[in-house]
């Protein structure tokens, strides 16, 4: 009795004692310039479908829920997000080249159609993030049109 | 004979026309979507011999390597899969990236010079250029 009371103590005196390690969540940023809603026709259903699904992690809009501010969690959604942005940044996508711009769309499209993303760590508990077979076809059919128009201009 | 020698000639001949007309239609529809042939000159042909054709060709052994590359089959990609290939070579060439580091660690030979790299990369910058025109 007197052993779990002191595990207990411990457990509680280290998840108070984790909380005090930065957890350095990326800076959101309410700056709409560069974002992809700018540069690119990006119609409402896909608007809905990008923010529900990729911008918590692949933009500067991030919706911070409670668990990430308390540490281990708050560990996870920061490096998630943080490598997510550097990955792709929808906040940041009028700075890509053409070239770029036609690769993410590829890569979009072949991710989220083979149910890579968006991840499952992130559907687990934003259910609305797991894409319907529909919500996917036209996810993909909107980034297929986006690509031939970036072949076809000019 | 000779009467069925020529027939079976003239037969042969006849059919290997259609077959032709047959694959005369179906490169021009592969080739549809691509629009643009990729040029690739001899001094980058030697680069791609020389580091890259060993793995990202029909004889590579990593299913890894052919998914995402084929040098055999350049002329079959789309203009959307080519823009893409081009700027992934991009991106591995400058960050050194390819051939892979354990790959060299066993074969040093077939890492690209500098100039190499160099030249690999101004080619597929021209290329995908090319293509977004």
């Amino acid at each position: 009795m007197k052993s779990l009371k002191i595990f207990i103590i411990v457990i509680v005196v280290i998840l108070i004692g984790i909380q005090l390690i930065p957890s350095a969540l990326p800076k959101n940023n309410p700056d709409l310039s560069k974002d992809i809603s700018k540069t690119q026709d990006v119609t409402d259903d896909v608007k809905i479908i990008l923010h529900k699904a990729c911008y918590d992690c692949h933009s500067n809009q991030t919706v911070y829920p409670w668990y990430s501010k308390v540490a281990p969690s708050s560990w996870l959604v920061a490096k998630d997000t943080r490598e997510g942005r550097e990955e792709l940044n929808f906040s940041d996508w009028s700075d890509l080249s053409k070239r770029k711009k036609v690769k993410y769309f590829k890569e979009i499209a072949e991710l989220v159609e083979e149910r890579e993303m968006p991840m499952k760590i992130y559907t687990v508990i934003h259910r609305d993030a797991a894409l319907s077979d529909e919500e996917i076809k036209t996810l993909t059919d909107w980034t297929k049109a986006q690509s031939n128009l970036l072949l076809s201009d000019n | 004979m000779k009467k069925s020698g020529v027939l079976l000639v003239a037969a042969a001949f006849v059919s290997a026309t259609f077959l032709q007309m047959n694959t005369v239609k179906k490169d021009n529809s592969t080739t549809e979507d691509t629009e643009v042939a990729v040029k690739i000159p001899k001094k980058v042909q030697a680069v791609i011999d020389k580091s890259c054709y060993g793995c990202h060709s029909a004889d590579g052994k990593s299913d890894k390597a052919k998914d995402k590359l084929r040098w055999d089959k350049m002329q079959e990609y789309s203009k959307e899969d080519l823009v893409s290939i081009f700027d992934e070579i991009i991106e591995v060439a400058e960050e050194q990236e390819m051939p892979p580091k354990k790959f060299l660690e066993k074969k040093p030979e077939v890492k690209p010079t500098e100039k190499e790299y160099a030249a690999l990369i101004k080619w597929a910058e021209k290329e995908a250029d090319k293509l977004l025109k």
